[in-house]
């Protein structure tokens, strides 16, 4: 039986928690901005959020493996759509205007479908009850590299490299051997190295946000100027931040785009290093939280979701809080229930819905 | 049915993976956690400071410069608001060539102001810049007349100007200010901290794209308003009377120092030549000294004062003792000092001839008398050889070394005023500690300050008022040097000077005076020997004698026309000064006023008008002596009475011709009817005195009129033909005033034996070809 009671409370306390740090933070980081009022929008789309997280927790999951192929298929042809007939916005691709001011993006729709996928594949695999064989590594990497591929020539590198994860999780948790592991990184790595040797497979933008990481102060009015402000919002946040409102970095436009991509930098100049401590704290106990339901789920496919869904986040909670400490290269990477954007929100609630879910169907008979 | 065991649901999927996705987990967060740690706790205060300096800007307000006042409140120097030309250079489009070549037309007066010019307005209107200086403080006349151009994006802001209301006028003690009005020179340099005030600060937060987000301001605290001792008339009246006789002598520089003796404040400080603190671009770098505090000489024969005074304080020397002059000459240690004077060659004077004719021979004696301890002590106390404290920058000590380190003749220049550099600050304290009764006040020329913005207290003008004591509360810094009696007895020596010796260029009118001479010999650079030609000339006085109201030091350096010596260059310039200064002040005359008729006569010889009481009561004394005479004596011979009333009916005729109003009460009639009627007995009373022996005075007016014209409350001076004055024979030998009385064309008669001691009439007075002076001489 499906019950409420079976519902993780704790979990959904733990992100609506953040979520009120988010809308709190986007409506200081947007208060002098002609974005102010974002907050309002962003409230909207966790409402949809919620309702969108529990009306998928009584769809079985196992109903969503079924139709996984299914929605992969639709997936991918959206990609396409979006290659041909996409609105273009700052030289990208990306989205699909649904009239109404409403824009549909499909690469964050597609990362969801693409866990599901995995997860089956996967399972598929582990119910062999044999190890992982080189076709079959083949096999997985097609189907991630596939879209990841249609969506890095969007150009989106950032939510590309967002499907990584699944792929990578999918492999870790499938059983492929540690020897197989190696040699994928070493060819991995020859590759890469090639690619950066003939340095031809980079876009100039991208090439110059590497070096903009790699030495952020060699062209601090060009590339380099959006690490350089956010480290000197972290920075100067201090221990206790300079308050609400108050982040003079974040309110004089200088910390580039503080309500998505740097909200955590906004977020540390105005909160300081106790107040960033305290979201690193709530991010760790979701993903705790995630992992242990992983542990609890009845079964492998239901596992894998999870561990899909905790990893893509993790990802993209790595990357984006490294790139605002300076620590990662500017890939345009939103964080998970702290930036504004309703694909970022819908994603987030709607994985967490299905690890609801799962988490209700845990005592299956 | 049993639920299977948990961890059989997940048995596909190995533990041991779980266990490293969390410790990858671990590893990411304690990475992050490290790294804000480092950003926002270790360099927290960097980021910090780049994050203001990006945000924020300050704009410096200037504070408003305070005012140098005159004791009387008059501004010496102040702050104007004055008219900045800027431009927009955005808004002045295309014609940002012909604008630079219009604007450089009405901006660019002085052709040295490369700042102004049209290649450099031109420059910085092309400079890319959203602002640009055209001119900065400029005068209304060019602020109107780029405001009638109407050129667009031309604009004008208001900046702070240091003005100085009289020009040149103490330009040296004032001091000048550069641009930024920092204070460069003078009391500017000196009090500039005080003088500045506190700059305001506005901070304005701006954002990414330099929007103003917000200002904080704080108002510049204006600066410190300073009184300055000084009266800006004396002031002036001292830089009047400095510049004519650099004018005419043609020296080097020339400084005078006019004092307060009984506080110490000085009231002018004029130095010739002078810049104008106005006009800074053109600022000679020679005159910019201020050498009445930073400039050295040696003072010769003024330092005498000195020598005089310890002697008297110390050694018991009575001003009529008898010295040894040696006839101009002594052997100090083999070194041969001479009297290097026109009437050298004295032999056994009084003390006071002695100083009076400035005989070296004698100063000498009397330090050697002293001794170098005590000799050197005095000096020392009189502040010579260290800094007076006064509020000037780049005061020196002066040169004085100490007696260990003297060579055997030392003590002998010493006396002299050789081997001792001063500054004429130094001497006027010296010259006053005298004049009020032997105190050393220390110069000052600070009187009040006042900060303008956080104490109420108000400058309070305080007119300068002579008094005859010293405070009751001595001031730090002051303290006894001579005693009372012996400045009692300095001052009536200075007094001789003036009158018989070698000051009587500084003769007032109306006023006694007193006052020492001195030529220095400057030491030429080339030869390392003391220069024939280029000379130091100075006098250090004050007046009136016994209740001192100024105390006046002039120093004129290499005077290259005429007589080159202090009594003809440098005692002029103190009466012209005392005189001026006295009169202004209104200090009661202690003396007849004397007519310019009289004051002629008194330029041409010594002038006989003293009519102090002292002298009267000596000339009563003498005369009873006179009386005592045979009774074929000249001068007991009975006044013819026709001959009298004649007189007396001319000089009224002439006095009706004249048509005045009450004579103010002449000199003469304070004398005794008797010794009035005496010298009437003499003369010829008949006729005008002839204009022959008029020669050029520096009392006339350039215009020389009549005197009974241009004299109206003057009395008529009637005299005879041929009349000679009475030489001085105090202290001389019986063949001596024989032979001098000869010269002159008077009879002797003597009295007692010795030196002459006393005489009638008194050295100077006018008298008939013939007439008999009597003598007394004493031991």
């Amino acid at each position: 039986m499906v019950r409420f009671r079976d519902f993780d409370w704790v979990l959904l306390g733990f992100v609506l928690l953040l979520s009120v740090i988010s809308v709190l933070e986007i409506r200081s980081a947007t208060e002098m901005t002609k974005f102010h009022g974002f907050q309002q929008k962003q409230m909207l789309f966790i409402g949809v959020g919620i309702v969108l997280m529990f009306a998928i927790s009584f769809i079985d999951y196992h109903r969503l493996l079924g139709v996984a192929y299914w929605a992969y298929g639709i997936g991918v042809g959206c990609l396409v759509t979006v290659k041909l007939v996409g609105q273009k916005v700052l030289g990208a691709r990306r989205w699909i205007n649904l009239g109404g001011g409403v824009h549909f993006q499909p690469s964050e729709w597609v990362k969801l479908v693409l866990i599901i996928v995995a997860a089956r594949f996967f399972w598929e695999i582990i119910a062999n009850g044999r190890e992982m064989s080189w076709p079959e590594v083949g096999k997985s990497f097609a189907l991630i590299g596939g879209p990841m591929v249609l969506v890095l020539t969007q150009p989106d590198l950032g939510t590309a490299l967002t499907y990584s994860p699944i792929l990578i999780t999918g492999l870790f948790l499938g059983g492929m051997r540690l020897r197989q592991a190696g040699i994928i990184l070493a060819g991995i790595a020859l590759l890469g190295g090639l690619a950066v040797a003939s340095g031809k497979h980079l876009k100039p933008y991208q090439q110059k946000r590497i070096d903009a990481f790699l030495n952020p102060d060699s062209d601090p009015k060009g590339s380099g100027y959006q690490i350089r402000q956010s480290l000197i919002a972290v920075g100067s946040g201090g221990l206790w931040g300079k308050g609400t409102s108050k982040g003079t970095q974040t309110q004089g436009d200088f910390l580039p785009i503080p309500y998505t991509d740097f909200i955590f930098a906004a977020f540390c100049e105005e909160h300081g290093f106790i107040g960033a401590v305290g979201v690193l704290l709530l991010y760790f106990l979701i993903l705790v939280r995630l992992i242990q339901n992983a542990q609890t789920a009845a079964d492998p496919p239901g596992t894998l979701i999870i561990m899909g869904i905790m990893a893509v986040m993790l990802f993209q909670i790595a990357i984006n809080i490294g790139m605002c400490v300076g620590l990662m290269p500017v890939t345009g990477i939103p964080l998970p229930l702290m930036s504004y954007g309703g694909s970022s929100v819908l994603f987030s609630f709607l994985a967490l819905g299905i690890v609801m879910n799962i988490r209700m169907r845990r005592f299956v008979n | 049915m049993k639920t299977p065991p948990r961890k059989t649901l997940t048995a596909p999927i190995r533990r041991v993976r779980f266990v490293w996705v969390a410790f990858f987990f671990c590893v990411w967060a304690g990475v992050i956690g490290a790294r804000l740690t480092w950003l926002q706790i270790w360099r927290h205060s960097e980021f910090a400071e780049r994050a203001e300096k990006q945000q924020q800007r300050t704009f410096e307000v200037a504070p408003r410069r305070g005012v140098l006042y005159d004791r009387n409140l008059r501004e010496m120097a102040m702050t104007v608001l004055v008219d900045s030309i800027y431009a927009v250079p955005s808004e002045l489009g295309d014609n940002k060539d012909s604008d630079a070549q219009l604007l450089a037309k009405i901006v660019h007066i002085d052709p040295a102001e490369k700042f102004t010019s049209e290649s450099q307005i031109q420059g910085r209107l092309n400079a890319q810049r959203n602002f640009a200086w055209i001119a900065r403080k400029v005068d209304a006349d060019t602020a109107t007349r780029v405001r009638e151009l109407n050129l667009k994006g031309i604009y004008f802001q208001k900046e702070f100007k240091r003005f100085y209301p009289n020009g040149e006028e103490g330009a040296q003690m004032l001091g000048y200010v550069g641009t930024d009005d920092n204070g460069l020179g003078g009391m500017e340099l000196k009090f500039d901290e005080e003088l500045h005030g506190q700059p305001g600060h506005v901070l304005t937060a701006i954002d990414a794209k330099r929007h103003v987000m917000g200002s904080v301001q704080s108002d510049p605290e204006p600066g410190a308003n300073l009184m300055l001792s000084i009266d800006s008339n004396i002031q002036y009246m001292a830089e009047q009377a400095l510049d004519a006789q650099m004018a005419k002598v043609k020296a080097a520089h020339g400084t005078v120092v006019v004092q307060d003796p009984h506080t110490g404040q000085i009231l002018a400080l004029a130095i010739s030549p002078r810049f104008n603190p106005n006009d800074k671009r053109h600022m000679d770098a020679s005159v910019l000294t201020n050498l009445a505090v930073s400039d050295v000489y040696e003072p010769g024969s003024t330092f005498k004062l000195v020598t005089y005074s310890a002697a008297v304080d110390a050694a018991g020397v009575e001003p009529t003792e008898i010295v040894d002059c040696q006839g101009g000459v002594i052997n100090l240690y083999g070194r041969l000092i001479h009297d290097d004077k026109s009437d050298a060659g004295m032999g056994r004077v009084t003390v006071q001839k002695a100083l009076e004719k400035s005989s070296d021979v004698a100063a000498v004696k009397l330090a050697l008398k002293l001794g170098p301890q005590k000799f050197y002590d005095y000096m020392r106390s009189y502040g010579f050889g260290d800094r007076s404290g006064i509020e000037l920058p780049s005061e020196t000590r002066g040169l004085l070394q100490k007696p260990k380190r003297w060579t055997a003749t030392s003590i002998g220049s010493l006396a002299i005023g050789q081997e001792i550099a001063v500054t004429p600050v130094q001497l006027v304290t010296m010259v006053s500690t005298i004049a009020n009764g032997g105190v050393y006040m220390p110069p000052h020329v600070l009187l009040q300050e006042s900060d303008g913005m956080k104490s109420e207290a108000k400058l309070q003008a305080e007119p300068f008022r002579p008094t005859d004591h010293l405070p009751a509360q001595l001031p730090e810094g002051a303290h006894r040097v001579i005693k009372e009696t012996s400045a009692a007895k300095m001052r009536a020596m200075m007094q001789g000077i003036v009158e018989e010796g070698t000051g009587k260029a500084a003769q007032l009118n109306g006023y006694s005076s007193a006052g020492k001479t001195g030529t220095a010999n400057k030491v030429d650079p080339a030869t390392h020997a003391y220069s024939h030609t280029k000379l130091v000339a100075s006098f250090a006085g004050f007046a009136p004698v016994n209740n001192p109201a100024i105390s006046v030091t002039v120093v004129i350096d290499t005077p290259t026309v005429g007589s080159l010596y202090g009594a003809a260059v440098s005692a002029p310039v103190f009466h012209d000064v005392a005189q001026q200064v006295l009169e202004y002040l209104g200090v009661p005359h202690d003396q007849a006023v004397k007519t310019p008729q009289q004051m002629m006569e008194a330029a041409k010889t010594a002038d006989t008008d003293d009519t102090q009481d002292a002298q009267v009561g000596d000339l009563n004394a003498l005369f009873d002596e006179v009386n005592s005479l045979p009774a074929d004596d000249p001068l007991r011979q009975p006044a013819n009475a026709a001959a009298m009333a004649q007189n007396a009916q001319a000089a009224a005729e002439k006095e009706a011709v004249a048509q005045q109003s009450p004579a103010p009460k002449h000199a003469w009639t304070n004398l005794p009817d008797k010794v009035l009627a005496a010298f009437h007995a003499n003369g010829d009373t008949t006729s005008v005195m002839p204009d022959a022996n008029t020669r050029e005075a520096k009392v006339q007016p350039p215009d020389v009129k009549p005197a009974v014209q241009a004299q109206p409350k003057g009395s008529v001076y009637v005299d005879s033909g041929k009349r000679v004055a009475v030489p001085d024979f105090s202290g001389a030998a019986l063949r001596d005033v024989v032979e001098k009385a000869g010269i002159a064309g008077l009879h002797v008669q003597t009295v007692g034996s010795g030196v002459a001691h006393e005489q009638a009439p008194v050295a100077g007075t006018m008298v008939p070809m013939g007439t008999e002076v009597v003598v007394r001489f004493a031991r």
